[in-house]
């Protein structure tokens, strides 16, 4: 009988999944959830039906996934008037590879009788041959080392690999398996050692990471090697281990993923982080799993909504799922470092990776900038403008305009997001357009000391193509005391310049007696207080970048002049809540029309038998049908210093009522996308004995409503919550190697160093 | 036989490879230049010559804006599962709907396969010049000549070069780059 190709042990693998239900865990909700999706909606969720199907064997699920196969064939032919098809191969490659390999699962089954599907092998084989492998060989070789290149490269040995596969014999299947499997070695090798390849986390997490899980468990296949996970294929010294480590290292505290380069903040996919798990048992990986990942994001991974399956596919082995929290601070030469506090309230990342020169549009030019995240909130804001609205960084010199992805058109793309003023680091005589017109070293003397929480650069030579007079841009980063950051600033020239130590923050600025706080919408705060001389501070609010989470941000500009500066900047996160009780068990009625009345959604919830936690989308916690529209109603006692009430992540058009007073969920609508939003709860009530809780929601019904971007179903829970005793600093002053800063909670004594003494006097305050 | 036989054919016969060189249907035309890379040889450059002929006579490139009924077209569409339909402006014959799926796939594998002989008659580098020079020619099409010419090494390509170096597009002044590298050497 055929195997379902690279699915270790099968029958394994089904009674894992099937016996999962028997017990509590993170794998059994995940199980639940994906059966659920692909039995009621399957031409919905489309994606999970072969999966589903293998591990269930039964008739109607087999008969789902085989009528979604269908529907993909028959889709092909349209795809060639797209230019989605024609320009960017490498999107319709990757998905066309997979439905080959879940065509082979549905033939194990027997899904279709022969001739059928002799029919539609031909058609996946003669699809990739012409249109797949001329994208291939488009890419120049062996230079074009990206998750466009890997995407298409892993496709042909895929597609190839099945497809050579008894009982097939094509000679088609063959050329494109071993032009795949030609370069795939190369363009894993040639990745950086780092395994960073400077596209943003998003094609490293939705692209590269989950290609390069299924890379090598071909590769062991076809070649019969074993630990190709850790094999570095070229002189490069890249490992496929490399790629999957960073992309768990870009998941910071509370599940965001970090900012950094193109598109911004975004929530991590699972996969690959199941698949490291399984093969290495390594904490880090089963840590984020467990504890971090969020099973109502859907998105394609590799232009494939896949990702869930492949997460219990390669679940890890129930020993590995004990472990304890694994450190999470971390470095690398090529790319920067973070820090995170024992505790994991306290993230700062210092990134110098390399950016593209010129046209700075994947890889941003962000020399020594920081991002900062406390109480596993984001406090830095990075990533991509707001499309359709007016760019903060545009400049003259930024605009590109592409007539060769399209058929016909121009397209107009502003690249000014990726320069460097729009990133929290060093900007030299007010030039925010900031990046290199030539291939040339960017940064020198990179170091890290994890053990004694300090990372360093210097990228002075990021600079000196445009001002050769410079020799030094040293930033370090320090954790101290396990709770507070101190950026560390020191830049030399021969000739005087402007120094503005730029930091681009989350709103909202509030006044502060030193320095510059802002205070999030879930009340957390940073302050920066620059600690050696007193600087002309500068702020500035900004609309439409990036987009999100907030659609905004705030500039904070720490101005000098000068041959020299050398600097200390505290960075000092506090919150001003803390979080109480869950709430619990909501009466929940679906509004099929979405039409109910709020009299007649309360008549509807007091004859419920439907009773839900609100921590997944209904149908993803129970057994109810998919429907957009929800009612969820409770009453229950507050605790009196209860102030604000947080909601779920991911929310579609949500409405809450409070004891009948409907609350302004406008200020949240951005944000409460990617940020658990907090509501306050009004002043009328904060005296109440009990609060009758009334929720609307939408939740996606299918894959796709994220418009590609990724479909969030509301996550997480309602929480009380509750205002503590802020720790704000009073005061701080560095002396004699040692920094002092006085909180309104108790003293802290450093031992601090700084790099070098320069003379004061060749600072010049403004 | 059917066109999915005849492309197996192609590949693994080589007396396939000369008719399937002129046949109707371009995927067989395409699979004949594959075949021709894999057997390298001058003998089969007055072919690959009369194959972009045959592509020159096509609408390659006059596809109009089309609506489609799901999405835009972008790459979106790439994860969505069918069904799907596509709306023209106006009815167009099947000749001219197949050259836009072709587009520039048969040129891409005719100029690999000359990348792969490395010469060209004085006319068919006039052919492979006019590509670079053609605002309106697909990357992939630039990027395969400049890989060609590269290969070629003719003198006369130079310019065409210099001009594919200067290109926006990456494939494109990267193929430029190493071509010209290499003429230098």
């Amino acid at each position: 009988m055929m195997q379902p190709l690279l699915i270790d042990d099968i029958e394994r693998v089904r009674t894992r999944i099937l016996t999962s239900t028997d017990r509590k865990g993170r794998d059994a909700e995940l199980w639940r959830l994906v059966l659920r999706c692909a039995r009621t909606a399957p031409f919905s969720f489309p994606w999970f039906t072969p999966f589903v199907a293998v591990i269930t064997r039964d008739p109607q699920d087999i008969a789902n996934a085989a009528e979604v196969l269908r529907r993909y064939i028959g889709k092909l032919d349209t795809m060639y008037f797209s230019t989605g098809l024609q320009f960017h191969f490498w999107c319709f490659a990757f998905p066309h590879a997979k439905w080959s390999l879940y065509f082979q699962w549905l033939c194990t089954l027997n899904a279709f009788d022969d001739a059928e599907a002799a029919e539609i092998a031909e058609q996946l084989i003669e699809y990739h041959f012409v249109n797949f492998l001329y994208g291939l060989r488009t890419k120049p070789e062996p230079e074009c080392v990206d998750n466009q290149a890997l995407s298409l490269a892993l496709s042909a040995t895929l597609l190839g690999y099945v497809f050579t596969q008894p009982p097939y014999a094509s000679h088609m299947a063959t050329i494109i398996r071993d032009e795949g499997l030609r370069r795939l070695p190369g363009i894993l090798g040639d990745m950086p050692p780092s395994g960073y390849s400077g596209e943003g986390s998003s094609y490293m997490d939705c692209v590269n990471g989950p290609a390069v899980a299924l890379a090598v468990e071909l590769l062991e296949r076809i070649t019969g090697e074993s630990d190709v996970l850790r094999r570095p294929f070229t002189t490069n010294g890249a490992t496929p281990y490399a790629v999957l480590q960073m992309v768990a290292r870009e998941w910071m505290p509370g599940g965001l993923l970090l900012p950094w380069d193109n598109y911004g903040y975004q929530f991590g996919v699972r996969a690959p982080l199941a698949y490291a798990a399984h093969k290495t048992g390594e904490p880090l990986f089963t840590d984020i799993l467990h504890h971090e990942a969020l099973w109502s994001y859907d998105i394609g991974t590799g232009w494939a909504y896949d990702d869930l399956p492949w997460t219990l596919i390669w679940w890890p082995h129930r020993e590995h799922i004990a472990t304890s929290a694994s450190p999470r601070s971390w470095y690398e030469a090529q790319v920067g470092g973070a820090l995170v506090s024992d505790d994991r309230q306290f993230y700062a990342m210092q990134m110098w990776d390399a950016s593209t020169p010129i046209v700075p549009t994947r890889a941003h030019v962000n020399p020594n900038a920081v991002i900062f995240n406390a109480y596993g909130l984001p406090l830095s804001a990075d990533g991509s403008p707001t499309p359709g609205g007016a760019p903060r960084f545009k400049f003259a010199d930024t605009v590109r305009q592409v007539n060769f992805l399209t058929m016909g058109q121009i397209d107009e793309y502003n690249y000014g997001d990726g320069c460097g003023g729009a990133h929290s680091i060093v900007l030299v005589d007010d030039w925010e357009g900031l990046r290199n017109m030539t291939e040339c070293p960017q940064i020198r003397h990179a170091t890290a000391n994890l053990a004694q929480h300090t990372v360093m650069c210097d990228v002075a030579p990021t600079y000196q193509e445009r001002w050769s007079d410079i020799s030094t841009m040293i930033r370090r980063t320090t954790l101290c005391a396990q709770r507070f950051f101190v950026i560390e600033d020191y830049c030399h020239a021969s000739a005087p310049h402007t120094w503005t130590m730029r930091y681009v923050l989350r709103p909202s600025f509030v006044p502060s007696e030193s320095g510059i706080k802002i205070h999030t919408p879930e009340g957390v705060q940073l302050q920066l207080i620059p600690v050696l001389a007193t600087p002309h501070v500068h702020t500035e609010s900004v609309i439409g970048h990036p987009a999100k989470p907030d659609g905004a941000s705030g500039i904070a500009d720490f101005v000098y002049h000068g041959t020299n500066v050398h600097q200390l900047t505290l960075a000092w996160m506090s919150t001003t809540r803390t979080r109480g009780d869950a709430v619990l068990r909501f009466a929940a009625v679906a509004d099929a029309a979405d039409a109910f009345s709020v009299a007649e959604a309360r008549a509807h919830l007091s004859a419920t038998d439907i009773y839900l936690d609100m921590q997944l989308p209904p149908y993803m916690e129970a057994d109810v049908p998919i429907l957009k529209r929800w009612w969820y109603h409770t009453v229950v006692a507050k605790p009196p210093t209860a102030a604000w009430l947080q909601l779920p992540v991911g929310m579609a058009n949500p409405r809450i009522w409070l004891n009948t007073h409907e609350l302004d969920l406008t200020p949240h609508r951005c944000t409460a996308e990617l940020i658990a939003p907090q509501v306050a709860i009004p002043e009328h009530l904060r005296d109440a004995q009990e609060l009758d809780i009334l929720i609307c929601v939408d939740v996606p019904v299918s894959h796709y409503e994220g418009g590609g971007d990724g479909t969030i179903g509301f996550t997480g829970g309602v929480w009380w919550m509750h205002p503590v005793d802020t720790e704000d600093v009073v005061a701080v002053h560095w002396h004699n190697d040692m920094l002092h800063v006085h909180s309104t909670q108790r003293d802290y004594h450093v031992p601090y160093t700084r790099l070098e003494r320069v003379p004061d006097d060749t600072i010049r305050h403004n | 036989m059917t066109r999915y036989a005849t492309i197996e054919a192609v590949l693994s016969q080589p007396a396939h490879i000369d008719p399937a060189s002129r046949d109707a249907d371009w995927r067989i035309r395409y699979a004949a230049a594959i075949a021709m890379a894999y057997q390298p040889d001058a003998h089969w450059l007055p072919l690959l010559h009369d194959m972009l002929l045959i592509e020159a006579q096509r609408p390659l490139y006059t596809q109009p804006v089309v609506q489609f009924s799901q999405g835009t077209g972008d790459t979106r569409m790439a994860e969505q599962i069918g069904p799907l339909t596509v709306s023209f402006d106006r009815a167009y014959d099947e000749a001219t709907k197949d050259a836009w799926r072709c587009r520039g796939r048969v040129r891409q594998a005719v100029l690999f396969a000359i990348a792969a002989i490395g010469r060209a008659s004085p006319e068919l580098l006039d052919v492979l010049h006019s590509f670079i020079a053609d605002p309106h020619e697909d990357f992939a099409v630039k990027a395969a000549t400049a890989r060609a010419l590269g290969a070629i090494a003719h003198p006369s390509s130079l310019p065409y070069l210099q001009m594919a170096l200067a290109c926006d597009e990456w494939c494109t002044n990267r193929e430029a780059a190493k071509a010209l590298a290499r003429m230098a050497r």
